[in-house]
């Protein structure tokens, strides 16, 4: 056998030099861990432990259309808007899942987007839902969306560390400098929208996939867990709409029978074709799928009319 | 397999021990078929063409040895070891998609760059072969007789994919031998392992998504925002390539073996031509010894030019094949010409200066350089020369817009933690400071380290790489060259 060459330490004090490190490493890794969580579910990066901050009586959750859709100041009293830019469908049934018992909490307004159920994990706010890794450490079907597609997620989870890569200051900072972001109303101001014309949709019905269903079964159980209302909503798009639309029939059609009944409200269907006229006037849209402020006062006015008329409070 | 990735780490930190550990005469059969599988792990199509590559090597090394040498011959074997990169890199995009899809092609993302077809590592294991074909041709050393300790130093995992390139002068023996490694080396190959993925996951791949995004729509940003692509992405290679470099040097240490270093500092180099001598040098040197020395030699005796011209002529020959050996486009040869210029001018500019610079002098030759690379290695980047202007223009232009630093914070920590780090290594350990003599704290990947100095360098990286890594796997740029 080939002798090594000469070195400055021996190899019995290298493997105890590296086996103190490893020893070492875990000792901080999980330590640091503790205290991470500790942290997360005290600091406002964590919407779970924002919405517990804020306290409110009615939650809205959704995108970024529900976040500059819905203004909790032309809404209902005690209204939050804890939608996120990226987020969706399956950041909505994260956060419902592991929202503690809120005694305040009557309602939630989940604002949905209908392509999410036909694009599931194809869908762009999908992999964003990565900014919440934190929420996958006690949570089996968050880590499942999370980790989907890698197979060393099983050794990445045991690091107390890994949830928190690349955003350890944000939650740190969110721990001792809270930021609640006012009642979580995006306004945008003016419009890139020249002019709007009612589109006919005449694609063919797209089916809802397992894992969208997944993900509003699990909105559903997380309500009655709760004991909250859930109410859905489509928020109005420029120029198109999506309650009504051909492509997204069977996802509206699967909303409704998640959300009718058990004491919840499907607001996603408008009778009284509001949003017809709402959807043609260019001065309410920032772009496409995102209200300005103007176009958000009138809608949550609406909205909380629609609530108020046709949602009856749960005993 | 990512190099990047935690398999690879799992496969480098699993397989060094049971190599260290089993018999000698099996140690080199086992690293071969660790190579072998790795390579295959991409995509096991392309096996057939690493084993063409040896196979050729194997059998020009044979047939150019002992004395025959006719010009054509040699030019034949040349040309059947170069066979499949030329046929990837510049015959390949003539085809059309149908032809394309006969032929196993590379399925990485490279985010904002484009398909790329050519398998991953091919020029840099053509151009191992390839080195050991000439050298045989020229004598120097004899012919390897055994077709599979051949397959092991142009397959050796660690640097198949984007070198550092190797001399079989200088791995062979080591294979040869297949030694365990010492402790020493076990230590500095898990800090320069980890220093490598420090670099890559969180710098090189974080710096990465503010650049792209700035080179996504190069005529419609900001000066802010075109500075900081231009800036960033030199950066960004730094770390990317250089990550992939010590990554390499650390897994071959755990094996016993020593890989050229292939980046010293570049970013401290007082001139273009000492830049060259810093950066990607096992391939300055390879096209040195290749390409440069033989074609000078042949141009000087081309009498009736002058030497200037004489001059100017190899450097724009060798910096233009440099430039399309990054691919065919005019980004690379604007690259390479751009190179060339620049050497040559400083060639006529240090011509008859003497004496040592002064401090100042060094200071403002660092400056200037780094500037100036980063300016040109925007080439590398930009997907076509009007996006490179673009990019140019903007910078220039001092219009306004938002700025957007991915992870602002968080880059500038890593920025820092790396230059302190580079500094550190690109000075001496002993240095004299006014009347004394200082003793530079032995840090990072110095063999002169504490043996926990290491120990708590390879925990605080390991660290770093859980907490700011980047989880996204973004595939190392080299590996489009």
């Amino acid at each position: 056998m080939t002798k090594a060459a000469p070195s400055s330490i021996s190899a019995s004090r290298l493997a105890r030099a590296l086996a103190l490190t490893a020893a070492l490493l875990l000792a901080i890794d999980q330590g640091a861990g503790v205290f991470l969580d500790y942290v997360y579910g005290r600091s406002s990066k964590s919407p779970v432990a924002r919405i517990a901050m804020v306290a409110p009586e009615t939650l809205i959750l959704g995108s970024s259309t529900g976040r500059t859709a819905i203004d909790p100041a032309s809404f209902l009293p005690g209204a939050y808007n804890a939608s996120e830019n990226g987020q969706g469908l399956f950041y909505v049934a994260s956060v419902l899942r592991n929202l503690p018992d809120l005694p305040q909490l009557k309602r939630v307004v989940v604002a949905f987007d209908p392509a999410e159920f036909t694009t599931g994990y194809r869908s762009s706010t999908f992999k964003q839902l990565r900014r919440h890794t934190p929420l996958a450490r006690q949570d089996p079907m968050v880590r499942d969306w999370v980790a989907r597609g890698d197979p060393w997620a099983w050794l990445k989870f045991r690091s107390g560390l890994y949830p928190y890569r690349g955003g350890a200051d944000s939650v740190i900072e969110g721990w001792y400098k809270p930021r609640l972001n006012g009642n979580g109303f995006l306004p945008l101001k003016g419009s890139q929208v020249q002019e709007v014309s009612l589109a006919e949709d005449r694609s063919p019905p797209e089916p809802v996939l397992p894992e969208a269903q997944r993900a509003l079964d699990a909105i559903a159980v997380s309500g009655r867990r709760l004991g909250v209302q859930l109410i859905a909503v489509v928020t109005p798009m420029a120029g198109q709409l999506r309650d009504r639309s051909n492509r997204f029939s069977p996802a509206m059609k699967t909303i409704h029978a998640a959300f009718a009944g058990n004491g919840n409200c499907d607001l996603t269907r408008d009778p009284d074709s509001f949003l017809d006229a709402f959807a043609r006037r260019p001065d309410y849209f920032w772009e496409g799928p995102h209200l300005n402020a103007k176009g958000a006062a009138v809608y949550s006015r609406w909205l909380a009319e629609r609530i108020v008329q046709s949602c009856p409070k749960r005993d | 397999m990512n190099v990047s990735s935690l398999p690879y780490v799992a496969l480098v930190l699993v397989m060094a021990p049971l190599y260290a550990l089993s018999p000698r005469t099996i140690r080199p059969w086992l690293l071969l078929l660790v190579s072998l599988a790795f390579y295959g792990s991409f995509n096991w199509a392309f096996l057939p063409i690493l084993l063409a590559v040896i196979l050729a090597s194997w059998l020009a090394g044979l047939t150019l040895d002992g004395g025959r040498r006719s010009p054509w011959l040699v030019t034949f074997w040349l040309l059947v070891v170069l066979a499949p990169l030329l046929f990837y890199k510049y015959l390949l995009f003539w085809f059309t998609e149908a032809l394309i899809g006969l032929v196993p092609t590379s399925g990485l993302d490279f985010g904002g760059y484009g398909a790329v077809l050519i398998p991953v590592g091919l020029s840099f294991f053509t151009f191992q072969g390839l080195g050991y074909v000439i050298d045989i041709q020229r004598g120097l050393y004899p012919p390897e007789r055994n077709p599979a300790r051949l397959a092991l130093f142009i397959s050796l995992f660690p640097q198949l994919l984007a070198g550092p390139i190797e001399r079989y002068p200088s791995l062979a023996p080591q294979l040869r031998a297949a030694a365990r490694p010492s402790p020493d080396m076990v230590l500095d190959g898990l800090v320069m392992l980890f220093y490598g993925l420090f670099l890559k996951v969180c710098l090189g791949d974080g710096l990465g998504v503010t650049v792209d995004a700035a080179y996504e729509a190069p005529d419609r940003i900001g000066a802010a925002t075109a500075l900081v692509g231009i800036y960033g992405f030199t950066f960004q290679l730094f770390a990317d390539f250089a990550g992939y470099s010590f990554i390499a040097l650390g897994a071959a240490a755990l094996f016993g073996v020593r890989l050229t270093q292939n980046f010293k500092q570049p970013f401290f180099s007082r001139s273009i031509v000492e830049f060259w001598q810093r950066w990607h040098i096992s391939l300055t040197r390879w096209i040195g010894d290749y390409l440069y020395r033989p074609l000078g030699m042949r141009v000087i005796g081309v009498a009736w030019l002058p030497r200037f011209w004489q001059e100017a002529l190899t450097f724009f020959i060798v910096w233009l094949v440099m430039g399309l050996w990054h691919g065919a486009s005019w980004t690379f040869v604007l690259f390479g010409l751009l190179q060339a210029g620049m050497m040559l001018a400083y060639g006529r500019w240090s011509r008859g200066r003497r004496g040592l610079p002064t401090l100042v002098g060094t200071a403002l030759g660092m400056l200037l350089t780094f500037h100036l690379v980063v300016l040109t290695f925007g080439l590398i980047r930009a997907p076509s020369v009007t996006a490179y202007g673009d990019m140019l223009a903007a910078m220039l232009s001092a219009a306004p817009g938002p700025v957007k630093i991915a992870d602002r914070s968080n880059m500038l920590v890593l920025l820092a933690i790396v230059l302190a780090v580079e500094t550190a290594r690109r000075f001496p350990a002993r240095m004299t400071l006014g009347n004394r003599v200082v003793d530079r704290v032995p840090w990072l990947l110095a063999p002169a380290a504490g043996l926990w100095q290491r120990c708590l360098a390879i925990a605080a990286l390991i660290l770093l790489v859980i907490l700011m890594g980047h989880d996204e796997g973004r595939t190392f740029i080299y590996f489009r060259f």
